[in-house]
C-alpha cells in the first residue's frame, strides 16, 4: 500500500511538473491569462526637463558715481546709504569758489562799467547845454574880446569842438554799454550753471557712500534684480545662453520667469585638478514679475534645458527595456495584452515621452512584470471603490440579470 | 459524535469510515454538511470570481464602457459566480447521489455522505487555481493538475480542449473515493462500480465543457 502511494504520489509530481513545464515555457502553446490590476492611459502632457542650480539674487546692474576735484569744492552728500533715487534725483553738492569769485569779480567790474556810462551820460548832458548856450550868444549879442577881434570865428570853433565832444562820448557810450551787456551775459552763464551739484543717472537704491571721497564716491544698484550662480562643469555642456529659467524660493510665491543671460567661459576661481570647476551664470528676471524680490535671498534655480509640448506619455515603470528596444503592453480593444515597440523620447518625472507605439488613451498596463504572455487575456479584481449605485439603476433589470447568467454559466 | 459524517475524515480514512456507513442505520450531519459545503462552496467560488478568475470575457469591455460600468460587470459576474458556487454544491452533492441511488440499493443518506467527502476535493480545485491564475496565469484551462495544457499542444478543438482541461488529478481522485465507497457499500462487482461511477462523471465532464466552450455572454 505504501509503495502503490509512492508510486501515485511521483506520477502525480511528474504530470503537474511536466504540465507546468509545457505552460510555462517561452511560446507556451498553452492559454496563461494576466492578472492585471493597475493600468494607465497614455496621456498627454507637457515635458520639461530642466537643470536644477542654486542662485542668489544680486542687483542686475551696479552704477558708479565719481567725484573730481577739478569741478569744485565738496560741499557734502544729499542721499545716504539705503535711499532710493530716481532719475534726477541730486546725490551730492559741491561748491566752486573760482566761480564765486569769478562772479564777484564780473559784477564788480560790470557796476564798474555802469558807473562810467553814467558819468559819460552826464557829460554828454553837459555838452549838450553848452551847445544850445553858445549858439543863442552868436547871434543875440556879439561879447567884446579884450584884444578886439571878432568874436563870431572863435564862437564857431567852439561849437565844432563841442559837438566833436558829444560825438566821441556816446561812442564811447556805446561801447561801455556792449561791455555790459557782456559782463551780462557772463553772469547769467555763470547762475545758470548746474555744475554745483551732482544728480544721479538712474533709478534705484544707494548702495555704499564714500565719506572719504574716494572714488566712486557713491554707488547705486539698478532697482531690477538679477540671479547669479554657478554651474558645475558637467552641467555646462547642457546649458546654453538664452534657455528659459524658472527661479523659485520660500521668499517667493510661485515661479519667477527668467532667461538665462550670461554663461562664464572661465571658471570662478582657478581650475585646479583636484577641485571641480564651476562657471558663473547671470539671469535676468523677466520684468513682469510683480513679486518683491528680496536681494540676496538664496533661489533654486531651473534651467529648462528640453521641453516636449503634448507629449504622449506613459509612466515609467509601464516601460519594459528589452535588449534592444521598449515595450508597452497595451490593453486592447478585443481583450488581450498586446506588446508594442516604442520609442522614447524625454523622460522626466516619472512618465517617458512615447514617440511612437501608442495613442493618448490607450490603455497600458502599469506592471509589465504582471504580464504572463503577450497576446493572451487578462483579468482584474473587482475594485469596490469603483462602483457606484448610480451605474446599477441606470442599467436595466434584464441586462443586469443577463450579466448575472452570463457569471453564471461561466 | 459517533455516527456523524466526519468530512474530512471520510475523505481520507475511507475505509475505517465504510465499515461505519455500512453498518450505521441512522447517519446524522447530512443535512448539516450539505448546507454548510454549499455555503463554503458558493464562497469559494465568490473569492475567485472577486479576483476576477474567469471574467477574461469582460476584458475587451475595459476600452470602451466607464470604469465604473467594467466595474458592476465584473460585481455581476461575481454574483452569478456566488450563485454557480451555491447550485455547484448542491448538484455535486444530490445529483451523483442520486444516480448511484437509482442504480443501487443503498440509501440515499448514505450516497449523500459519500458525495459529501468528495465536495471538498472540487472546491480544493477550485481554491488552489485561484494562486495559480494570480501568480503564473494558469487558469482552470492551463492547469498543472489537469490535461488541458497538453491538450492545447495537440489540438486547437475548443472543445477537446475544455474536456481535457475538466479531467485532473482531483477528479480521479473522486472517483477513487466514489469507487471505493460505492465497492463496500454495494459489493458489486469492480468493472461494474468503475462504468457506473466512470460514466456518470464523464456526463458531469461533457456537460460542464459543453457550458465552457458555449459563449453565453454572446449569446444572451
Amino acid at each position: 500500500m505504501k509503495k502503490k502511494t509512492a508510486i501515485l504520489a511521483s506520477a502525480g509530481i511528474i504530470f503537474v511538473s511536466a504540465n507546468l513545464f509545457l505552460a510555462l515555457k517561452d511560446d507556451s502553446k498553452a492559454v496563461r491569462s494576466s492578472y492585471i490590476n493597475k493600468w494607465a492611459a497614455v496621456g498627454k502632457d507637457n515635458l520639461t526637463e530642466t537643470l536644477s542650480a542654486a542662485g542668489v539674487i544680486t542687483p542686475e546692474d551696479e552704477y558708479q558715481v565719481y567725484y573730481h576735484a577739478d569741478d569744485g569744492e565738496f560741499k557734502g552728500f544729499l542721499v545716504k546709504e539705503g535711499d532710493e533715487v530716481t532719475n534726477g534725483t541730486p546725490l551730492y553738492e559741491y561748491s566752486s569758489n573760482n566761480i564765486d569769485e569769478d562772479l564777484a569779480r564780473l559784477q564788480a567790474e560790470k557796476s564798474q562799467l555802469v558807473t562810467e556810462a553814467n558819468l559819460i551820460d552826464d557829460q554828454i548832458q553837459q555838452l549838450s547845454y553848452l551847445q544850445s548856450v553858445s549858439a543863442s550868444t552868436s547871434t543875440a549879442s556879439t561879447p567884446v574880446f579884450g584884444d578886439g577881434s571878432d568874436s563870431n570865428d572863435s564862437n564857431e570853433l567852439m561849437n565844432v569842438s563841442i559837438e566833436k565832444e558829444i560825438y566821441d562820448k556816446q561812442r564811447e557810450k556805446g561801447r561801455v554799454e556792449a561791455e555790459i551787456e557782456k559782463y551780462d551775459d557772463m553772469i547769467d552763464s555763470y547762475e545758470s550753471s548746474d555744475e554745483l551739484g551732482k544728480n544721479s543717472e538712474v533709478s534705484g537704491t544707494v548702495k555704499q557712500v564714500n565719506y572719504e571721497l574716494k572714488n566712486p564716491i557713491v554707488t547705486i544698484i539698478s532697482d531690477m534684480p538679477k540671479v547669479e550662480g554657478t554651474f558645475s562643469e558637467r552641467d555646462l555642456k547642457k546649458v546654453e545662453a538664452g534657455m528659459e529659467v524658472y527661479v523659485q524660493s520660500d521668499l517667493i510665491t510661485g515661479k519667477v520667469t527668467g532667461t538665462l543671460t550670461k554663461i562664464a567661459d572661465y571658471p570662478e576661481t582657478d581650475p585646479s585638478v583636484k577641485k571641480e570647476s564651476h562657471y558663473p551664470f547671470e539671469i535676468t528676471l523677466s520684468e513682469e514679475t510683480e513679486e518683491k524680490i528680496i536681494k540676496g535671498a538664496h533661489v533654486d534655480v531651473s534651467v529648462i534645458t528640453n521641453q516636449v509640448m503634448n507629449a504622449k506619455t506613459a509612466p515609467d515603470e509601464a516601460i519594459e527595456k528589452g535588449k534592444k528596444n521598449s515595450y508597452i503592453y497595451v490593453l486592447n480593444e478585443i481583450g488581450l495584452v498586446e506588446k508594442r515597440k516604442i520609442s522614447k523620447g524625454l523622460q522626466l518625472g516619472g512618465k517617458t515621452e512615447l514617440k511612437e507605439g501608442a495613442k493618448p488613451g490607450e490603455l497600458i498596463v502599469q506592471k509589465p512584470e504582471n504580464v504572463q504572455q503577450e497576446n493572451n487575456p487578462f483579468f482584474s479584481k473587482l475594485k469596490i471603490d469603483s462602483l457606484k449605485k448610480k451605474t446599477f439603476k441606470e442599467e436595466s433589470n434584464r441586462t443586469i440579470f443577463k450579466h448575472i447568467m452570463v457569471g453564471f454559466f461561466k | 459524535m459517533n455516527n456523524t459524517v466526519e468530512v474530512l475524515r471520510g475523505l481520507f480514512n475511507y475505509k475505517y469510515y465504510t465499515y461505519k456507513l455500512r453498518d450505521a442505520e441512522h447517519v446524522p450531519g447530512i443535512w448539516k454538511n450539505t448546507i454548510l459545503l454549499t455555503i463554503l462552496s458558493g464562497l469559494v467560488f465568490g473569492i475567485s470570481a472577486y479576483f476576477g478568475i474567469g471574467s477574461e470575457y469582460l476584458s475587451k469591455e475595459l476600452t470602451s464602457i466607464p470604469r465604473e460600468e467594467y466595474e458592476m460587470q465584473k460585481l455581476l459576474f461575481m454574483a452569478g459566480q456566488t450563485i454557480l458556487g451555491l447550485v455547484f454544491g448542491i448538484i455535486m452533492i444530490f445529483l451523483p447521489a442520486l444516480f448511484f441511488w437509482t442504480l443501487s440499493d443503498l440509501e440515499l443518506k448514505k450516497l449523500l455522505a459519500v458525495q459529501i467527502f468528495v465536495l471538498p476535493i472540487l472546491l480544493f480545485e477550485k481554491l488552489i487555481g485561484i494562486p495559480l491564475a494570480l501568480t503564473l496565469g494558469l487558469t482552470q484551462v492551463s492547469s498543472p493538475f489537469a490535461l488541458g495544457t497538453i491538450a492545447q499542444y495537440i489540438t486547437g478543438n475548443d472543445f477537446i480542449i475544455y474536456l481535457l482541461a475538466t479531467i485532473s488529478i482531483f477528479k480521479v481522485w473522486v472517483i477513487f473515493i466514489e469507487y471505493m465507497y460505492l465497492k463496500m457499500l454495494t459489493g458489486k462487482k469492480t468493472a461494474i462500480i468503475l462504468l457506473m461511477v466512470i460514466g456518470f462523471n464523464l456526463v458531469i465532464w461533457l456537460f460542464s465543457a459543453l457550458i465552457s466552450f458555449v459563449q453565453f455572454d454572446k449569446i444572451l
